[in-house]
């Protein structure tokens, strides 16, 4: 016989008073525990939305910059890079340049590996007398792209044009009755149609493309480039400045023209739908986190009054079998058992209650949690253990006064009045 | 032998006023002597045996087994002396109600625990001795007055006491029962026990070799 062979047989004997002891634990910690798996599962709805909501903006995002893309791969070309002092009065009212890039400063443009630009192509284009057809034209000769920023995967977005060759207008070519493979004569040269361009609703409808060479010496500008077409990079779509600053390195004074007010408008859209969704998610999760303070602070009110409840209970439960036990106690003492034996025996029970009603209020309360508010409601193993071994705790002072009042007990007193 | 010497022991009422219980009392009984001590209800009786079984502290005086003085041990020392030198046997029983009839009986060796085999072996001897082997599994809820008290003699014995003290032992008890018990303290002296019974039984008193009695706080000899 020892100490545990009593400490079982009690238990059994007062199964109902030790289960009512579990149970009181057991509710204060389910409490503690429902409420934190509860708010876990808050959190982990409030990230679901955040994503949700992200997903959706990122997908419009991803439908605009596609659009945008391909607009851009349609009109060719975003970016207007005229040579210092060129007036753009001059440039849109008469449809002719006075300034022009020398060949050698378009070389060195090609050659800076520029970041804030792709696809340069140097062009000669002004509006000219077209003889043989009695009218005049806007021509433009172009060389092809003599700058392309990662020309492994990149592809140009227009070829260069043959010697002979001609790309007409929509709106040309349907005035002239010119079809692909027609053959027409400009300044005396010969020309066969090699491709008619779609319809941009702008003055490229208008306009003839042929080599620039041919260009240079049918508009007498020998070496002359009015202006260079390129594309901008995703870094710079918006800010003309950026490239600015970057090509006026190379050549001082150049100016840019950003043309692409389209292209701009959606990355603005992009930017503020960037923008939006970031103080959308913002929004859901302050106003959540509003949501979870309400929820937490209603969860401390209650855990607070049934932990001060269950720890009444537990010093009830205790003190009633502190003087149930009484003849009891003194008996053991009488057998010789030292009053720390006694006081080991009483909060044993009361750190065995501690224990498993903390283990079932963490159970308890992470199915409820679960079942009210969906798998989210997750307690970790560790909060689990520490509930387990504050509840441990909380018995044990909750008992201790009473316990410690049984094992004061006078045996003599209570075996003399017995 | 246990001597007490010079006890004096006063309680105080709790609406004032005191009552001398013990006055000056001198007791020795030697090794294999059978005392008793009689005296009407309140005289004193138990407070003397609590004293003598270092249950209860005296205001005064001293209380020795042999040659060692429990009467200033600290508690935890005066705990091991009362597992090692005393058996108790009240009118109560004061049996655990979720042991069962051995496991009562083995209760007296948790504070000083016995050799299993050993243990063992004792048990079934007192069981047998106080016909109680065919309760050994029972719940003391399930035993007659007189088994119950059977048992709790068993278990002041299962530790082979010095000294076996015992109040009002009978007085639950109807007479076949209660002479198993005075015989059972006769054959405890006989082997060289010591027992010293508190009764207001006049008839149990003359059963003892030695009888004293309680009146005025002070003890008398003879009855």
């Amino acid at each position: 016989m020892n100490e545990v062979t009593l400490f079982r047989r009690e238990l059994r004997y007062r199964a109902g008073t030790f289960l009512l002891g579990v149970l009181g634990v057991a509710a204060a910690a389910g409490c503690l525990s429902g409420a934190r798996a509860f708010l876990a599962a808050h959190d982990h709805r409030t990230e679901e939305l955040v994503a949700a909501l992200q997903e959706r903006s990122g997908g419009r995002m991803a439908q605009l910059r596609d659009e945008a893309r391909r607009f851009s791969l349609n009109l060719g070309f975003n970016t207007l890079l005229l040579p210092p002092g060129q007036a753009l009065s001059e440039l849109h009212t008469q449809d002719r340049s006075t300034r022009f890039f020398s060949a050698p400063q378009v070389e060195a443009l090609a050659a800076a590996g520029l970041e804030t630009l792709n696809h340069l192509r140097p062009i000669l284009r002004e509006r000219t007398a077209w003889p043989e057809r009695a009218r005049e034209v806007i021509l433009v000769g172009v060389r092809g792209e003599v700058y392309i920023k990662s020309p492994r995967w990149q592809k140009p977005i227009e070829q260069a044009i043959a010697p002979g060759m001609a790309h007409v207008g929509s709106a040309l070519a349907r005035d002239l009755g010119l079809e692909p493979g027609a053959a027409f004569k400009l300044h005396g040269r010969d020309f066969r149609v090699e491709h008619v361009l779609p319809q941009a609703g702008e003055e490229e409808d208008i306009s003839l493309r042929i080599e620039l060479t041919s260009a240079q010496e049918i508009l007498g500008r020998p070496g002359g480039i009015s202006g260079i077409l390129a594309v901008t990079c995703d870094c710079a779509d918006a800010d003309p400045e950026l490239v600015r600053r970057e090509v006026d390195k190379f050549i001082a004074g150049i100016q840019v023209v950003s043309f692409t007010s389209r292209a701009q408008a959606r990355h603005q859209a992009r930017t503020a739908i960037a923008r939006g969704t970031e103080e959308e998610a913002d929004d859901i999760r302050s106003s959540r986190a509003a949501l979870r303070a309400q929820v937490a602070d209603m969860a401390g009110i209650l855990v607070v009054v049934v932990t001060a409840g269950t720890i009444v209970l537990l010093g009830v439960l205790t003190l009633n079998s502190a003087r149930e036990r009484r003849p009891e106690v003194a008996m053991l003492r009488a057998l010789g058992l030292r009053a720390s034996r006694i006081l080991a025996l009483f909060l044993g029970k009361a750190l065995l209650t501690g224990v498993l009603g903390g283990a079932a209020g963490c159970a308890l309360g992470a199915a409820s949690a679960r079942l009210l508010a969906g798998p989210g409601a997750r307690l970790s193993p560790g909060f689990a253990l520490l509930v387990c071994i504050v509840a441990a705790g909380v018995a044990v002072l909750a008992s201790l006064l009473p316990a410690a009042w049984a094992a004061r007990q006078d045996p003599a007193g209570i075996l003399n009045q017995e | 032998m246990i001597a007490l010497r010079h006890i004096t022991k006063t309680f105080t009422r709790k609406h004032g006023g005191s009552i001398d219980v013990l006055r000056e009392v001198d007791l020795q009984v030697a090794a294999g002597v059978f005392a008793s001590v009689s005296g009407a209800s309140g005289s004193g009786k138990s407070t003397l045996l609590l004293i003598a079984g270092s249950l209860l502290r005296p205001d005064r005086g001293q209380v020795s087994i042999g040659d060692q003085d429990f009467t200033g041990l600290d508690p935890d020392r005066r705990s091991a002396l009362r597992a090692a030198t005393f058996g108790f046997v009240f009118q109560r029983f004061h049996l655990l109600p979720y042991l069962t009839v051995r496991e009562n009986v083995l209760a007296a060796t948790v504070a000083r625990p016995l050799d299993r085999a050993a243990a063992e072996s004792r048990i079934g001897d007192l069981l047998g001795r106080f016909g109680l082997a065919h309760r050994a599994d029972h719940l003391p809820a399930e035993l007659s007055v007189g088994e119950m008290q059977r048992v709790a003699l068993a278990r002041a014995l299962v530790n082979r006491p010095k000294v076996l003290l015992a109040d009002e032992p009978t007085g639950s008890l109807d007479p076949e029962n209660a002479e198993i018990v005075i015989r059972c303290f006769a054959e405890f002296a006989a082997d060289g026990g010591t027992v010293l019974l508190a009764t207001h039984d006049p008839a149990l008193a003359t059963r003892a070799g030695v009888s004293l009695s309680l009146r005025d706080g002070r003890l008398h000899s003879g009855r």
